[in-house]
């Protein structure tokens, strides 16, 4: 199995498919989450006219690369040669905050029954953390956040629904996430917001990517029903 | 000129489909697309049309169309008994059809998938630069979902009266077994040798469930893992995940982009046309290969048909 030297980290290196290669970083703690972003960023930021897509999640990255222009072996070659960046993070991140109307949570006897704690605590630990995107994925605009409470921690439901509606905010296990598109989802519904995180008309079509921060504040039902007009 | 066709019955699940959308994963968005790309290149070779040119994705069952104007057509794929006016027409070759003309396609008597390619430029609207139906997001293609009684499509046409037929060389017999390729993904040291050897030697059976997203098979008791999670992480097209039951999945052309299951490996590119193809029912098994060996014969199957069309070489 081959490694790689990239910005002050060993990667272990595995081949996904053809064309794309696997760097993976040996341990899964939430600090390897800043490490993933801010390499998936110098990649993206090194000019390679051969490199067409770059998926970061918790502790790897996938690296897409058109195999009529390089081989892998120059591929990790030229990845090798990168310029490693210095301490923290020098891209920018965006905070964006995100309206919730908890009024509108599917799930709060659940919750209520699994946290022991009652609605209003939950949303004020919901609220009151600063989350991180650490992954796209599972649905277009699917974002899984880091930075939850652990106070509010619930598992899957045991059975899925069928159908989420679009901009549902749910809690996964230790993670919190944004459904972008209805789809079928088993996560926890504590509430909804009103403003459209993807949209399949824009280029990037997603609010944000992974490494933003996002915070969460609450909504009346009424402002809810304001904002999803105004977004009309 | 405008070609027109309308939907008579949709059959099973047939979508738009086109080259799909391939570089935008770190979005969660597939890369959709034609599943079976051997035979939808080929269907739009035989109409004269850019490689990368919609058309329509028949499922096990093709459903009716009515041409309401004339038309240059292709079908290839799984052979489904066209018939035009009730006659059995063949596929693989370029037919020309009149206005009032039915084309009707029955159940697929091998394979699962089976492509119309219709000779113009379809009058659809474009997702992020591709026709391709993405039905789970309900985008892409049209309006996101499959064809249905009443749908009418419409093709922006020159009058042509090229004539193409592809020889038998070219065309795969979908038989109900067949062995893949695979490299080995991230995961497959989760597997201890025993269980590695068990599933190299397993014939896996295809479960109805299958789809889109994804090959879900079936083995009674099912493949023992360490581990039954990963944290979660990139995925593509010809992924093995093993699921917690044990029981393989082979994620394609719309399936998710990252995952939570180990990746045992990962369906080499020039075989995944061919996994398409595979019914439920039938049985698939897997056999390692080294990725230099796929990437060899990726590039192999490309030249041949850069080649066939490059060259015309089947023009009559």
């Amino acid at each position: 199995m081959k490694s790689l030297q990239l910005n002050h980290q060993e990667w272990a290196v595995y081949a996904l498919s053809e064309q794309s290669l696997l760097l993976s970083l040996p341990t899964s703690l939430d600090t390897d989450i800043a490490v993933v972003q801010a390499t998936s960023y110098v990649i993206e930021s090194g000019s390679f006219a051969w490199l067409k897509d770059v998926v970061a999640s918790y502790n790897s990255l996938a690296v897409f690369f058109d195999g009529s222009m390089i081989t892998s072996e120059e591929v990790l070659k030229q990845l090798g040669r990168v310029s490693n960046m210095g301490e923290g993070n020098e891209q920018t991140n965006k905070t964006i905050r995100i309206p919730v109307c908890y009024e509108l949570g599917m799930d709060w006897e659940d919750v209520t029954d699994i946290t022991k704690l009652p609605k209003e605590e939950v949303i004020q630990l919901h609220t009151s953390s600063s989350y991180s995107v650490a992954l796209i994925g599972f649905m277009p605009g699917f974002a899984y956040l880091s930075g939850m409470d652990e106070r509010i921690a619930c598992p899957r439901r045991e059975f899925p629904r069928v159908r989420v509606p679009k901009g549902a905010i749910g809690i996964g296990g230790a993670y919190s996430g944004i459904y972008s598109f209805p789809c079928p989802g088993g996560w926890q519904i504590i509430g909804q917001t009103p403003v459209s995180l993807f949209d399949i008309h824009e280029m990037p079509p997603s609010s944000f990517n992974v490494g933003d921060e996002i915070a969460f504040y609450e909504i009346s039902r009424e402002e809810y029903d304001e904002m999803l007009e105004a977004g009309k | 000129m405008n070609v027109q066709l309308k939907v008579i019955e949709g059959g099973l699940f047939t979508t738009v489909q086109d080259a799909g959308r391939p570089h935008l994963r770190k979005y969660g968005i597939p890369t959709s697309g034609a599943m079976d790309t051997m035979a939808y290149t080929l269907a739009n070779y035989l109409v004269g049309n850019e490689p990368d040119a919609p058309m329509l994705e028949c499922t096990l069952q093709g459903g009716k169309y009515e041409f309401l104007s004339s038309a240059v057509i292709a079908i290839t794929g799984a052979p489904m008994q066209p018939k035009i006016n009730g006659t059995g027409r063949l596929m693989n070759q370029t037919l020309f059809v009149t206005e009032g003309d039915v084309l009707e396609l029955g159940y697929a008597s091998r394979g699962n998938r089976t492509y119309l390619a219709i000779h113009g430029a379809m009058q659809i609207g474009e997702v992020f630069r591709s026709h391709s139906t993405y039905a789970l997001a309900g985008f892409g293609g049209l309006e996101g979902r499959a064809l249905t009684a009443g749908d009418i499509l419409d093709w922006k046409a020159s009058n042509y009266q090229e004539e193409r037929e592809i020889p038998k060389e070219w065309i795969p017999y979908y038989s109900n077994k067949a062995r893949f390729r695979m490299i080995k993904g991230p995961e497959w040291e989760y597997l201890d040798d025993e269980a590695q050897k068990k599933f190299l030697s397993t014939s896996f059976t295809v479960l109805s469930q299958s789809d889109r997203m994804g090959i879900r098979l079936e083995l009674v008791g099912g493949i023992p893992s360490k581990e039954k999670q990963i944290v979660s992480s990139a995925t593509v097209p010809g992924t093995v995940q093993l699921t917690s039951s044990g029981q393989p999945i082979v994620l394609m052309n719309d399936g998710q982009t990252t995952g939570g299951y180990p990746r045992l490996g990962t369906v080499i590119a020039s075989e995944l046309s061919r996994l398409s193809q595979m019914p439920f029912g039938s049985q698939v098994q897997f056999k390692l290969t080294e990725y230099e060996e796929a990437v060899r014969l990726m590039n192999y199957q490309e030249q041949l048909l850069s080649s066939l069309i490059d060259h015309d070489l089947y023009r009559k």
